[in-house]
């Protein structure tokens, strides 16, 4: 009797549950908010430790094809293809646990066939074959976010998926533990702001004079661009964008005590970050948070089709280069951006004893 | 020389349709434009895209004849752009497809 209770149970739960996927899906019983994406290097408004239940967090991203200036000193241009219409596209910010829901716009005035791969994701390509979409189409991808760290995400489309990264395609969603960070002993870090920087190795083709191009579509400008990504060199690299996008008017501000998390990522190709006058306090270079942090970095490595993460609590004043340390890819093609920290100089850390003077015999 | 016209009038004899005859200025022109822009789809078949080459995806498409391809050329079909997603000419363009039908035969 008992066995067949179990039995009548265990059928009454299987046709549920046959019967139910459309109703049963735990998805949709979890309450639903929808944050508001902000431009890059911001990072939208986000709770680090957070007391909430496990949430479906709905996004939406429109993407825009449309030529854009890569070094304005020299007017270069490139076809750009973006996600929000900024390099790298919006960081979206989650908890482990929450599902991520993204509709995707690919607007009738683009040109080309697009999707989303979200390296955070598992299955169907990190979503990329469930969100094909033409001009004029849009889609709804929905996925658990079961892994903490910061994660790539990049169209694919079939084919061409190289031009669409490089033409700057890629952002980062980062899902936070839900307790937040914690250093290598488990104690809690905190930060007080945030940016995210993209980094995009651009591949600009240059007519038989020596300058580089301009096309009138972006496939027009697709096979001289494979041309150049075969041969591995970039023409430019840039943080978000453009060369010098982040310095000037666009430099990175803190003050002195002021904890910075920096968000980096890289969709196509290495990168090795390096805070000139500063350092990497806690560095999770690979970007998972369920690894423990490494400390006091000069330098780190983020491979390709990576997000990396580094925390830095400012201690002096002054302007900071942030750059790839590649220095000719920082200061030749473009790999670098500031940081102006205000603040009182500490003179036990450095002072300058003696200014530069002419040698005394 | 007898034997290039005679293959050039052979080759004439074989296309459906004597519009789609192409002289070799065009299939350079279209070569150009092919390689700068068609060759994103059509060299993988991204976006099920006809394949370059590729006899028995064509086929079909030759025998719908040049006004149809033109037609799809012009005005863009699921995930190809009208023109191919390019602002080159009807002329350029017409040379294109002349040119990736040159390499379906």
């Amino acid at each position: 009797m008992k066995v067949f209770r179990l039995c009548m149970a265990a059928t009454a739960l299987a046709s549920l549950l046959a019967g139910g996927v459309a109703l049963a899906d735990p998805a949709d019983k979890l309450e639903h908010i929808k944050p508001v994406l902000v431009a890059p290097p911001h990072v939208m408004e986000h709770e680090q430790a957070t007391k909430a239940k496990p949430r479906v967090v709905e996004f939406t991203m429109t993407i825009e094809e449309k030529k854009i200036v890569i070094d304005e000193e020299n007017g270069t241009t490139m076809q750009a293809m973006t996600f929000n219409g900024s390099m790298p596209g919006p960081t979206m910010v989650v908890h482990e646990g929450d599902y991520v829901q993204l509709t995707l716009i690919n607007p009738a005035t683009n040109a080309l066939e697009h999707n989303i791969d979200f390296h955070a994701s598992t299955g169907a390509l990190g979503g990329g074959a469930l969100t094909k979409i033409k001009p004029g189409e849009q889609t709804v991808l929905r996925f658990k976010a079961d892994r903490t760290g910061t994660f790539i995400y990049h169209c694919a489309p079939e084919g061409m998926v190289p031009w669409h990264v490089v033409s700057g395609m890629s952002g980062t969603l980062m899902v936070l533990p839900r307790d937040g960070l914690k250093d290598q002993d488990g104690k809690p870090l905190h930060y007080d702001k945030v940016y995210t920087i993209g980094e995009f190795d651009l591949y600009i083709p240059k007519d038989e004079n020596g300058n580089y191009k301009e096309y009138d579509t972006a496939l027009e400008s697709y096979g001289d661009t494979t041309e150049v990504m075969r041969g591995l060199i970039p023409s430019h690299i840039v943080f978000n964008g453009k060369k010098g996008a982040l310095t000037g008017a666009g430099a990175l501000t803190a003050k002195v005590g002021e904890t910075v998390l920096f968000i980096h990522s890289s969709a196509n190709r290495d990168t090795r970050p390096h805070l000139i006058g500063g350092h990497g306090d806690y560095v999770w270079a690979t970007g998972k948070f369920i690894n423990k942090p490494e400390r006091n970095l000069e330098t780190w490595f983020i491979p390709g089709g990576t997000a990396g993460v580094m925390m830095y609590t400012f201690k002096q004043p002054g302007i900071y280069a942030y750059v790839n340390h590649n220095l000719i890819e920082a200061f030749e093609l473009g790999a670098a951006g500031h940081v102006k920290v205000e603040g009182k100089w500490n003179d036990d850390l450095m002072k300058q004893v003696v200014a530069p003077s002419a040698i005394k015999n | 020389m007898l034997k290039i016209v005679s293959l050039t009038a052979l080759s004439l004899a074989l296309l459906p349709a004597l519009s789609m005859a192409s002289d070799a200025g065009t299939l350079k022109t279209g070569e150009k434009l092919y390689k700068s822009a068609c060759v994103a789809c059509h060299s993988t078949g991204a976006a099920n895209a006809p394949k370059l080459g590729n006899k028995q995806a064509w086929a079909p498409l030759i025998a719908k004849g040049m006004d149809e391809m033109m037609n799809v050329a012009l005005h863009g079909k699921g995930a190809m752009p009208a023109r191919g997603g390019t602002k080159a000419d009807d002329a350029t363009l017409r040379a294109a497809v002349e040119y990736m039908v040159s390499r379906a035969q």
